[in-house]
């Protein structure tokens, strides 16, 4: 029947054929490097994912530093979106067509993206700083024993407080040895006195409940026992999240008392943390250190009001560890793409290495951000930006903080984080109980049967 | 089914004992009908039925989205059926199609109607019928979410004259009332959408139609259901599968406005999909969850097909 | 008509019977009148309602960014910011995300409206075996979330190299089920004993399609048309997945990267967003042209 029809459509069909040749021939033909990627003058050009690269320097200045002492490497930056990176960063692995160098942008992600060999192994680059206790979150990411990335920015929570606003309410400052119960009672205090410092419609606080983490990762770093990754992960990954409880115990009495926004609000108004703090409708803000470089330039820009601020360590269970506050954190690092040829690979680990050491550290400091590598002269770097405090304690909250991970990582994060961010928005709206909510959430995490107990790791 | 009874096989007066004759047109209308299809047909089996297909696969799988799917077997599908999530997504999900698809049909329909009639200002009307669909979905998300704030809302202010300040919804921030929220909000914005593919559909009846119904004495009611709904049986069709689908596939909506929240009382099935698929990187369980999407979807579809065929014969 | 308005307002429901606006336009008693007048109210109220959150977004641009999210509502800006429509022009990149987005949003429609008029020509007027079974294949298609299949899409344009080029987003948008269904049914309302009678004369299928069906769908081509070119200047994943190179950027991938080099500009966004409305209203403005009441298929059908 089709005999008529069939040489036209095996035509077409072969016009097709031919015409997804010649464009794929288009698309790769160019570039005129050898199988090991090495240019024609013996140079190697690495490309390299980044974000926000129009006003945020940190990628391009770390390219510009590392080739300046590394003549025959070239880095070509690319831009990715800030929102949506991982989105892309999958589709590429997926196809083999990601950069040479790529951030982790966050830590849950990168158990998804070692595992099945889509990361090429830095466990050589990484023994240089096994030993080095500036560059301590580089256990971070360890795997059974291998390394696929090595940070080069760490970021730590830790309270804000806006001075100008404490004074005025005649409120102490935090001094860094605050328990939970001391900040529910300033708060109180701050309640009473801000409207006749003159701050009417301000809070005395500001909880960004948008993000799981607050008060997630809080609970989990100071309750889980040790300063290791293993005490995290024994909580983490047990599929019961009763350790939560106190925290948002403490987070609903606050929201009841009008202590800071309730959390429909925050998620209603889609209020930032940035204008609540910047415009000071909120004297304190527990907050990644990430947000110090950006409110010093808003601040210089207009976009914040003009006010004195520090920062001080987050506010522990009890008075016990407020002498090495316990805190989270999660670091940035680069990767590298397992399929690289060998060439831009030897170059990519060299920059990736260079990156998480002290000269990386240099450079990510004069950008704003905070370096993995915290050494006394990093630290000197990072606060030499105007508009940051410059007292002793904002500056030694990073050095005496112990920062561990926001989650785990293993297979079972992802889900784990997912099923409690639910639970987050049944607790904290208030719609559910937090016994329910909680119970609801460890039992769809057992029903997925990722967890390592029920994997027999 | 009924296409036969319109085909030209049919009703061309050919010899019907001529059996070369049938043969010829036959594959007269195989090469033809190949070949009209064939630039469309050859786009869509390349890029959109290959990767579907994949997607049968897949839902037996473990795969993150890197590497190699790993087959194993009937899991996902088992653990679908104790999946809470899914069957709060599933219920959310039917909650808000059943409600929305009649309620957007018929202002949809009415809408092009009215303004498929010779009222003045209807080329402005159209315009604005069509601008909830094109106006960023963050700026809808934002003026809804002022307007349904519990104390400070237009809407609860005005529904507060009626039942009193305390009986008023919490909207999005209640269990109950996030969904019709977000019911409102969806049919808001789609209205515009399908009054223009109505619209259209309404164009192609010749308008002597409706003169010779009116000479005959019919008034408008008896004139809408009997010129305007037969006539427009393939559009209505085509506009409500295009709605029972677009309905049990809402996803940016809840994405804005709600994220699934409070709890999941807004979680629909493709949000929890793209959950899976993006937050979980899970991707096998992905594609089996958006499988059991696709049934539903192609289920409904088929009794409307089936409906649709009935009606025509 | 006056079933139309009653089910799209319930307050208007007085004013059923009396609203009969497009044929019986002569013999006007005073209760018609009113009734035209309430319906026009109504419409109007109805319009305002309508356009609040793009009237919001328009004073939102107008605004300096921290007065957007203020609890409580402000609506008005404390002092007009016009200044953000010609800032946009210096900060961002707008006018090649617009070129680029016209140039995909032209092509994709215009490949969705030609090849999916074209099948639909073959599966409403031309009957071959098995033109169900393909039909319902492509309708089921539309069943299937996108998120699942995305990454294997991505996989196999990646194989032959087009990601990250301007074919990409063609191809992904262009290939739809929804034009070949939308088009199918429009056709299926265009009498058979048309086609059938120019192939009793002798004139080609090509020409049938030509001369007879393509003249008559002018309305529905002009829906087709307005919806894809929407579809296709509103889509965020599809660049967001596919593009890299900057020069490639849509106007929403662009709006979005924006949004973050400026540390949540909402004002900018919001401009931004305004901006990009105007040429889809321009696009839906020409469309809308084609809806003329009463086409011409007098005289053709029986």
């Amino acid at each position: 029947m089709l005999n008529k029809a069939m040489p036209r459509l095996k035509r077409l069909i072969a016009a097709v054929g031919a015409c997804a040749a010649a464009l794929s021939l288009a698309a790769c033909g160019s570039n005129g490097t050898s199988a090991d990627g090495r240019n024609a003058d013996g140079t190697v050009t690495i490309s390299m994912a980044g974000w926000i690269l129009a006003t945020r320097p940190e990628f391009q200045a770390l390219a510009t530093g590392f080739e300046k002492t590394h003549s025959n490497i070239h880095i070509d930056v690319k831009e990715y979106s800030a929102d949506d990176y991982d989105k892309q960063l999958i589709a590429d692995l997926s196809a083999g067509k990601a950069p040479d160098v790529f951030p982790m942008k966050n830590l849950k992600m990168y158990y998804t993206y070692a595992s099945p060999g889509a990361l090429a192994d830095l466990s050589d680059a990484a023994a240089k700083y096994s030993d080095d206790s500036n560059l301590a979150v580089a256990k971070d990411y360890v795997i059974d024993g291998k390394t696929y990335a090595l940070p080069y920015r760490v970021d730590a929570t830790v309270l804000y407080y806006n001075k100008t606003m404490l004074d005025k309410a005649g409120v102490d400052v935090p001094d860094g040895t605050w328990t939970w119960d001391d900040y529910l009672r300033i708060c109180r205090e701050l309640k009473k006195k801000l409207p006749a410092a003159g701050y009417k419609d301000a809070y005395p606080t500001y909880h960004h409940t948008s993000f799981q983490a607050i008060p997630q990762a809080i609970a989990l770093a100071q309750q889980a026992k040790g300063s290791g990754v293993a005490g995290q992960n024994d909580l983490f990954f047990s599929g019961n999240y009763d350790y939560l409880k106190p925290m948002y115990k403490l987070f609903l009495t606050m929201q009841h008392e009008g202590l800071t926004l309730s959390y429909n609000t925050v998620s209603s108004s889609k209020t930032t943390y940035q204008s609540q703090f910047g415009t000071q409708k909120a004297a304190l803000l527990p907050m990644g250190t990430w947000f110090m470089g950006p409110l010093a330039d808003q601040q210089a820009s207009g976009d914040a009001d003009k006010f004195e601020w520090g920062v001080a360590a987050l506010p522990q269970l009890s008075k016990a560890t407020v002498k090495a506050p316990v805190t989270y954190g999660d670091p940035t690092g680069f990767a590298v793409a397992a399929n690289s040829p060998s060439a831009k690979m030897k170059a990519a680990k060299e920059f990736v290495a260079w990156a998480a050491g002290p000269e990386g550290a240099k450079v990510t400091a004069q950008t704003g951000s905070v370096p993995a590598y915290l050494s006394n002269a990093a630290l000197d770097t990072f606060f030499a930006k105007k508009g940051l405090p410059s007292d002793k304690q904002s500056r030694e909250v990073l050095r005496t903080s112990v920062i561990k991970q926001e989650n785990p990582v293993g297979e079972a994060t992802q889900v784990i984080q997912d099923e409690l961010n639910m639970a987050q928005s049944s607790i904290l709206s208030e719609t559910k109980s937090t016994d329910e909510a909680l119970a609801k959430a460890s039992h769809a995490i057992v029903n997925t049967g990722l967890l390592p107990s029920q994997q027999g790791k | 089914m009924s296409d036969h009874q319109h085909s030209a096989a049919a009703q061309i007066p050919a010899p019907r004992d001529n059996s070369s004759h049938v043969n010829k047109l036959r594959n007269r209308n195989i090469r033809n009908g190949l070949l009209f299809i064939a630039p469309n047909f050859i786009g869509f089996f390349l890029l959109v039925l290959i990767p579907v297909v994949t997607l049968f696969y897949t839902s037996f799988t473990k795969w993150s989205a890197l590497g190699d799917p790993q087959f194993n077997g009937i899991w996902n599908w088992r653990r679908l059926f104790t999946d809470e999530n899914f069957w709060d997504a599933l219920t959310n999900t039917l909650y808000y199609a059943i409600i929305h698809i009649p309620l957007t049909l018929a202002l949809a329909f009415g809408l092009a109607v009215l303004l498929n009639s010779k009222i003045k200002g209807r080329a402005f009307f159209r315009t604005v019928a069509f601008f909830p669909y094109v106006t960023a979905i963050v700026a809808v998300a934002q003026v809804w979410s002022m307007m349904f704030d519990p104390k400070a809302g237009l809407i609860n202010q005005f529904l507060a004259l009626f039942v009193g300040a305390d009986n008023v919804p919490g909207w999005l921030s209640s269990t109950t009332w996030a969904m019709p929220a977000v019911i409102i909000v969806g049919t808001w914005r789609e209205v515009g959408y399908f009054m223009i593919l109505l619209l259209a559909g309404l164009q192609t009846i010749p308008a002597e139609l409706y003169e010779a119904a009116k000479v005959d004495g019919a008034n408008a009611w008896q004139r809408f259901w009997n010129i305007t709904v037969p006539c427009m049986r393939p559009t209505l069709f085509f506009t409500t599968v295009t709605l029972t689908i677009t309905s049990l596939k809402i996803l940016d909506l809840t994405l804005v406005m709600t994220n699934g929240g409070p709890g999941t009382s807004t979680l629909v099935l493709a949000q929890y999909v793209y959950r899976v698929a993006f937050e979980r990187a899970d991707f096998g369980y992905a594609s089996t969850v958006s499988l059991a999407l696709f049934f539903i979807c192609l289920a409904v579809t088929l009794v409307q097909f089936w409906y649709n065929n009935a009606k025509e014969k | 008509m006056a079933i139309s308005l009653s089910s799209s307002s319930q307050t208007v429901n007085s004013t059923v019977g009396s609203f009969d606006a497009p044929l019986n336009v002569r013999h006007r008693s005073p209760l018609h009148i009113v009734g035209i007048i309430l319906g026009y109210a109504v419409m109007v109220v109805i319009s305002v309602f309508v356009v609040l959150p793009f009237i919001w977004m328009v004073l939102a641009s107008l605004k300096n960014n921290n007065e957007i999210y203020m609890v409580p509502v402000r609506w008005l800006p404390e002092t007009w910011h016009f200044e953000h429509y010609l800032q946009i022009w210096q900060k961002a990149d707008m006018l090649g995300w617009l070129g680029n987005t016209v140039f995909f949003a032209v092509v994709v429609t215009f490949l969705q409206v030609f090849t999916g008029s074209f099948a639909a020509y073959g599966f409403s007027k031309i009957n071959f075996p098995g033109r169900n079974t393909l039909f319902l294949i492509y309708v089921a298609t539309m069943a299937v979330p996108w998120q699942a299949y995305m990454i294997p899409q991505f996989k196999m344009l990646s194989i032959v190299g087009l990601n990250d080029t301007r074919w990409s987003i063609i191809l992904l948008q262009a290939f739809g089920a929804f034009g070949v269904f939308m088009m199918k049914q429009f056709y299926d309302t265009i009498p058979d004993s048309l086609s059938e009678a120019a192939r009793l004369d002798g004139l080609s299928e090509f020409g049938i399609y030509r001369r007879i069906i393509l003249p008559l769908s002018g309305s529905s081509i002009a829906a087709l048309a307005i919806i894809t070119f929407t579809n296709t200047w509103n889509d965020y994943m599809g660049p967001l997945l596919y593009l890299r190179s900057p020069n490639l950027y849509t106007i929403q991938l662009g709006l979005k990267t924006f949004i973050s080099q400026y540390d949540a500009d909402y004002s900018m966004i919001m401009t931004g967003s305004v901006l990009s409305v105007l040429p889809i209203l321009v696009v839906f403005l020409i469309g809308q042209k084609q809806f003329i009441e009463g086409i011409a298929t007098s005289g053709m059908k029986n």
